[in-house]
């Protein structure tokens, strides 16, 4: 392999990798902070696509419909939260599997309903068409870059805004002491709602900026929602720093798996032997090492232990 | 004095900075109520977790019956013939009375992968676990769910599935605490009877209880025990008074 | 008799009524509908073993329906095609004989769910619900990529596979050994649940730690659960092939997983016939509000949502009038 063609796939993993995290931080705050396992997260990443490409379609601007799709994913984070989630809170994980799992029903048949069966497309923007050429003559396309670029910015965001702000202050809390923040006063209902609409927006953003380079179609949200949770129960769940590392690992090791595990197999198997036993095993590899991992750390790489 | 039954050998235990356990020796013979004391954050429920399995010891050893028990799990050692209760009452709340003194005669006799008899007509099982509740005065309450008992018969029931463990040395987690003053009498006539049966290892706040019960007592400050003796010996005892005793009456 | 037993004996003799009249009346679409009822609910029965009676909430179970559901496919797309199936060295021929099939299937399910099961119970909580997920995905992905069978478009079995003295192509045949199957292993696990080990499972579902203290281990007990567990839902995998004459990978899928929990919870958690009243009402819904409108998958989320929110204890549990854990 080239070394070219390995630069580039360490530049999709990342990729890859820092939309899984802007996915998964959402999730994983929910669950630290409300104790709620919320399957339906994928529907709000499918939400903020089809508010993106609809908007974009409508007034020709991509940037706007990203404006749109943080919009429509928190005000839909907002009304879920508010009519089923927080009923939810106090159940076991069995009941919230289920009643998110019915909500995931939910939402792909009303998107079916309003914007039909087949997917739309989402153009990227004009400026990021084209493809950015590095020292030594190596390209790669320059949205994909941008979306690195606007991944890690967000991961940074998010870092500042639990951190060092008065929200982060009170999400913090809520993880670690739930009566200690109702007894500070602060409204445990709304920030709960804040909390749920602010993960709910980073999926519907990172569901708008993956929408442009795959297509935007209902059920989209799954195979990420699964990743997803790969990444914070391998990341531990609950932990924000967990998720980024998780998530980066994760990137990496399913786009360099299948690059790189037919080229090694190909060393002592026959070409199509190769590319099928590599392929099948690649596609399994992030599975495996999430397994690994719980075996070794039943809580995750951050998790608190016990 | 018997034969020595738990013999606990230098045991240590650290979390992160904190030195829960440090050479901790102590042991329990044949015929009597060894009780361990100190104030709290001493070490003493990290000891009787160390006892009965729940963490490992990061050195020392513990004898029980003869038999080095560091390598077994919680289920093995009870098992081999550890009974215990439990701080907080632990018990299967959807269940009777009887059902779980029931599923503790089952455990003592070590056949629980029998998948198409009926537990509740085992007529062994039933016998077994009758004889247990009454020795305990719980036989007006067999069949009544566990989440409808009171404080009281909660522990008693506990003692209840210890014993029918049948087993050879009891470890006892301040089975007085908020029972109230009858059922405190009640059950400290319950323990000189069953002491006869079984030693036991008793963890205990309640001074005037463990004054009366006690053959011998360790006085735990620490994570270490600083001395062993008699109630006498115990009151009379300086270090004692001064570490433990004296800031009770402050 | 309890009330929850009336219920759901009166649940099943409606079931046999519906079946037999669409016998009389010539209707073998309805008999074809109601065993995919009847075998759906065994998958049911299947995990509610492990999740209501030992609270091991897996969502991977479609993982041994899929397997099932292949065991069958390889079987008898080699002794369709005359070629031995090579492990190895070994020659395995294929086979088209049911009680053969059913065999494998349970054994290839138990096989996995053992492994599968010793590492998924060094977790619990959601770190359980996960970790089950992701070994289903693992053979879920395993099954695309892997070309041999079918790969992602499955395998199709020409005709249906042979039970000595039965035809299992006449519709009403089928069903009646499927419901035969589906009623001993209702009865196994009812004397299984109620027996000195289901007692143990149960109260370690309640208090581990209890059970822990009486000597016996939590982990062996709800590891024979978990394989139990799988095994009857691999054989319902492998049945469900056999209707179906189809095996794919989308048995594998993680909605899968999703849809037979729902059967269990939707009607009842850990109620003798809670399987067979969810996937009744389920594959009733699907069927009837699938002829009105195209878009019946959001009743369903509502009607779920309302179950889970008002109606604990799911259907069976409403009717019966009393409430029981969870």
């Amino acid at each position: 392999m080239s070394l070219s063609l390995f630069f580039e796939q360490i530049l999709n993993g990342l990729q890859f990798g820092i939309m899984l995290f802007v996915m998964a931080a959402g999730l994983t705050l929910v669950f630290g902070v409300m104790g709620l396992i919320n399957l339906a997260h994928g529907s709000l990443y499918m939400v903020g696509a089809f508010a993106c490409a609809a908007v974009a379609a409508a007034t020709g601007s991509f940037w706007l419909g990203l404006v749109a799709s943080l919009a429509a994913a928190a005000i839909a984070g907002v009304i879920v939260e508010i009519v089923v989630i927080r009923r939810l809170y106090a159940r076991d994980h069995l009941d919230q599997v289920l009643a998110t799992f019915a909500l995931i029903l939910i939402f792909s048949e009303a998107t079916r309903y309003f914007f039909g069966s087949f997917p739309l497309y989402l153009d990227t923007p004009d400026i990021l068409s084209g493809a950015l050429t590095f020292p030594g003559g190596f390209q790669y396309p320059a949205y994909r870059l941008a979306i690195i670029v606007i991944g890690f910015v967000v991961a940074a965001g998010l870092f500042w805004l639990i951190g060092s702000t008065r929200l982060g202050i009170r999400i913090r809390a809520g993880e670690s002491d739930r009566e200690m923040i109702t007894a500070l006063g602060v409204d445990i209902g709304r920030l709960y709602t804040v909390v749920f609409a602010l993960g709910a927006a980073l999926a519907g953003f990172a569901g708008a900026l993956v929408g442009a380079i795959q297509s935007v179609q209902i059920g989209m949200g799954e195979p990420v929602l699964i990743l997803a949770f790969v990444v914070i129960v391998i990341g531990g769940i609950g932990s924000i720093p967990g998720a980024l590392v998780a998530s980066i690992l994760v990137g990496l090791t399913d786009t360099l798996g299948r690059t790189l595990l037919p080229i090694v197999f190909g060393t002592f198997m026959d070409n199509s032997a190769a590319t099928s036993t590599g392929s099948a095993l690649a596609s399994m590899l992030i599975y495996i090492l999430m397994a690994a991992i719980l075996v070794f750390r039943p809580t995750g790489l951050f998790g608190a232990r016990g | 004095m018997g034969e020595v039954v738990l013999s606990l050998d230098r045991l240590s235990k650290r979390f992160g900075a904190l030195l829960a356990n440090e050479d901790v020796s102590l042991d329990l013979c044949e015929g009597e109520i060894h009780a361990l004391i100190g104030p709290n954050g001493a070490g003493k429920s990290t000891l009787v977790k160390q006892v009965a399995g729940e963490i490992r010891p990061d050195g020392g050893s513990i004898i029980f019956d003869g038999q080095l028990i560091n390598g077994l799990n919680t289920a093995a050692r009870a098992r081999a013939g550890l009974g215990r209760t439990f701080q907080v009452s632990s018990l299967i709340s959807e269940f009777s009375v009887l059902q779980n003194v029931m599923l503790a005669v089952q455990g003592q006799q070590g056949n629980t992968f029998q998948f198409f008899r009926r537990f509740s007509s085992d007529a062994e099982l039933g016998k077994l676990a009758g004889q247990t509740i009454e020795e305990l005065d719980l036989q007006d309450r067999a069949d009544v769910p566990v989440s409808q008992l009171s404080h009281g018969e909660r522990r008693q029931l506990e003692m209840a599935c210890a014993l029918a463990l049948k087993p050879r040395a009891l470890l006892l987690d301040e089975p007085l605490a908020g029972i109230g003053p009858a059922g405190s009498q009640h059950m400290t006539q319950l323990l000189k009877k069953l002491k006869q049966q079984v030693p036991i290892l008793l963890i205990e706040h309640d001074m005037a209880a463990v004054f009366e019960l006690a053959d011998r007592i360790s006085v735990m400050v620490y994570g270490r025990i600083i001395t062993t003796g008699t109630a006498h010996e115990i009151r009379n005892n300086k270090q004692v008074q001064e570490a433990y005793l004296g800031q009770e009456a402050s | 008799m309890r009330r929850e037993t009336w219920i759901s004996f009166g649940f099943m003799a409606a079931g046999l009524f519906l079946v037999v009249a669409a016998w009389f009346g010539d209707e073998p679409f309805t008999i074809t509908l109601a065993t995919k009822v009847v075998i759906l609910s065994l998958a049911g029965v299947g995990l509610n073993l492990a999740l209501g009676h030992g609270g091991l909430v897996s969502l991977g179970h479609a993982a041994f329906f899929g397997l099932g559901g292949y065991a069958m496919g390889i079987l008898a797309s080699h002794a369709q095609s005359f070629e031995p199936l090579m492990i190895g060295a070994w020659a395995l021929e294929g086979t088209k004989s049911m009680p053969l099939i059913w065999l494998v299937a349970m054994l290839v399910a138990a096989l996995f769910a053992l492994p599968i099961g010793v590492l998924s119970l060094r977790t619990s909580g959601v770190y359980f619900i996960m970790i089950t997920l992701a070994f289903a995905q693992m053979i879920y992905y395993f099954a695309i990529s892997w070309p041999a069978y079918g790969g992602e478009d499955g395998m199709s079995i020409y005709v249906r596979n042979s039970f000595p003295g039965l035809n299992t192509l006449d519709p009403i045949q089928f069903f009646i050994l499927c419901a035969l199957i589906l009623a001993i292993c209702l009865v196994l696990v009812d004397r299984l649940v109620k027996s000195r080990f289901g007692m143990a499972l149960e109260a370690a579902r309640q208090n581990p730690q209890r059970v822990t203290s009486l000597g016996i281990d939590t982990f062996k007990l709800q590891l024979t659960a978990f394989v139990i567990s799988a095994a009857i839902t691999g054989l319902a995998g492998a049945l469900y092939a056999d209707l179906n004459r189809f095996v794919s990978p989308s048995m594998l899928s993680w909605q899968v997983s999703g849809e037979i929990m729902i059967f269990v919870i939707l009607g009842g958690v850990a109620r003798f016939a809670g399987p067979l009243a969810g996937a009744t009402v389920f594959i009733a819904l699907e069927h009837f509000l699938g002829g009105l409108t195209e878009f019946w998958q959001i009743w369903l989320g509502l009607l779920l949502l309302v179950v889970i929110l008002f109606a604990r204890g799911g259907i069976i549990g409403v009717l019966a009038g009393e409430r029981r854990h969870g």
